[in-house]
């Protein structure tokens, strides 16, 4: 086996256990996420907050084309994380599936329902011959007659409910500020800032209005808001001093 | 078929919820082919149908609601409101536009306060605070016009929509043998027995 295929030859087929129980592809997949730009969903007292990393690939690139997160429906939107492309196709089908629930039943389909059907189409790409799985996580988030609610679905199709999460490469990070930082009963401009400190520390340049992405929807009223780059820009100016910066600038003045 | 040219069926909305009223009988033209049927149909615990049409489809669609109400509180986690299903009726009874489900349905039901929809056959919804559906919808209607008010108690609406029945049923030949009364409130849904019929009955005739 010294010389043998990675993982046993177990990573051929996507349907195939291994003798361990693991489904490669899947896992592979979950690789894709993991390499993938930062992304954060936050809920606060009036609703939620979803920010993304968008390092543009060149400056020559029209900022404003390159979307990382996408608008379901008036009241729900998506931050992804992973093969941006198939990101989009599950975009297209939550799109859908919402607007068919309008259609069926007159009233807007609850996030945790939009978020299943997701994860039902997920986990359909990882038992059936001749498809891959989805190199996606996404970050679903919206309001609905339960209020503000944030869900994470993985390529396995696996879902979980959070009150602060992140995807991509920064999630390590990003988690451990959460889980020390995030208080739910913090307004969205505290929560918007809060997001965009955290998310700072998981970019490699410098964060300006044109590299990150932010969306709000509130819980009154549950519209879908694009924070413009001038609205950004504005929180970005409010952010405290870089703690690293901070750092630096103590031992200089010890010398 | 069973009511499409017989049966008085009627719906209203009351201060705590709706009532549900229909006669008993089933005709075949100048045959009274039964008089024990049961027309007042419960999908939920918080939604009920009152139904006219032809008794095989009605059947079937009401299995159908039954099934997709029950699937719908399970995928969303919460109760289905009576608007829900009764847009979902309507796309059913529209899909099938051109081979017909033969049932006019009076849905009704329960969330944060009582509706009632009247329901056609190819999928045309209608709410109102009182509705009636059938043959004797006429005579329930006369009744109905004149007696309801808003915010009605429970005791009073149920005592008017046995009022517009007996109307019906001494107006109409295909309408008789009896009254069913079902009321759905934010406590559930409730069938009367024959008895508790008996005795809002007599309570008209002594009020009156």
């Amino acid at each position: 086996m010294v010389f043998g295929p990675r993982g046993g030859g177990y990573d051929h087929a996507i349907t195939v256990f291994s003798p361990d129980g693991s489904l490669y592809q899947v896992s592979y997949a979950a690789e894709a996420v993991k390499k993938g730009s930062t992304a954060l969903g936050v809920k606060c007292k009036d609703g939620i907050v979803l920010a993304v990393d968008k390092s543009l690939p060149s400056n020559l690139v029209e900022s404003e084309s390159f979307e990382k997160i996408f608008q379901i429906d008036d009241h729900m939107a998506t931050a992804s994380s992973g093969i941006i492309a198939d990101a989009r196709v599950l975009v297209d089908r939550a799109r859908v599936q919402a607007q068919v629930h309008k259609l069926t039943y007159d009233e807007e389909i609850s996030v945790m329902a939009l978020t299943k059907s997701i994860g039902d189409l997920k986990q359909m790409h990882t038992q059936y011959g001749g498809l891959r799985p989805f190199g996606v996580s996404l970050i679903v988030a919206g309001v609905d007659s339960e209020g503000a609610q944030i869900f994470v679905t993985e390529p396995s199709g696996a879902f979980l409910e959070w009150k602060a999460t992140a995807i991509g490469s920064g999630k390590p990070q990003a988690m451990d500020l959460f889980e020390r930082e995030y208080e739910p009963t913090k307004s969205m401009e505290e929560t918007i800032l809060l997001s965009l400190n955290v998310l700072r520390k998981s970019m490699d340049s410098e964060m300006t209005s044109s590299n990150i992405e932010v969306v709000v929807i509130t819980t009154e009223g549950g519209q879908f808001n694009r924070l413009t780059p001038e609205e950004v820009e504005s929180f970005i100016k409010q952010l405290p001093e870089d703690d690293e910066e901070e750092g630096e600038e103590g031992e200089e003045e010890e010398e | 078929m069973e009511n499409k040219k017989g049966t008085t069926t009627v719906a209203l909305v009351f201060k705590d919820g709706v009532v549900l009223a229909a006669d008993k009988r089933v005709s075949l033209g100048y045959m009274i082919a039964h008089k024990n049927a049961k027309k007042v149909l419960k999908i939920t615990d918080f939604i009920g149908v009152t139904t006219a049409g032809s008794v095989g489809d009605i059947q079937s669609l009401v299995g159908l609601l039954r099934a997709e109400a029950k699937l719908y509180e399970i995928k969303n986690s919460k109760k289905m409101s009576p608007g829900a299903l009764a847009k979902l009726t309507s796309a059913v009874l529209q899909g099938q536009r051109y081979y017909p489900i033969m049932a006019w349905l009076v849905l009704a039901g329960v969330d944060k306060e009582g509706h009632v929809y009247s329901i056609d056959p190819i999928g045309g919804v209608s709410e109102d605070k009182m509705v009636a559906t059938g043959a004797g919808m006429e005579a329930a209607y006369g009744v109905l016009d004149d007696r309801y008010k808003e915010d009605m108690s429970k005791d009073d609406a149920v005592q008017l929509a046995t009022r517009s029945l007996q109307a019906a049923i001494s107006r109409n030949m295909t309408t008789g043998d009896g009254i069913s009364l079902s009321v759905i409130t934010k406590d559930g849904y409730e069938d009367y027995s024959d008895e508790e019929v008996d005795a809002v009955i007599a309570s008209i005739k002594g009020g009156a």
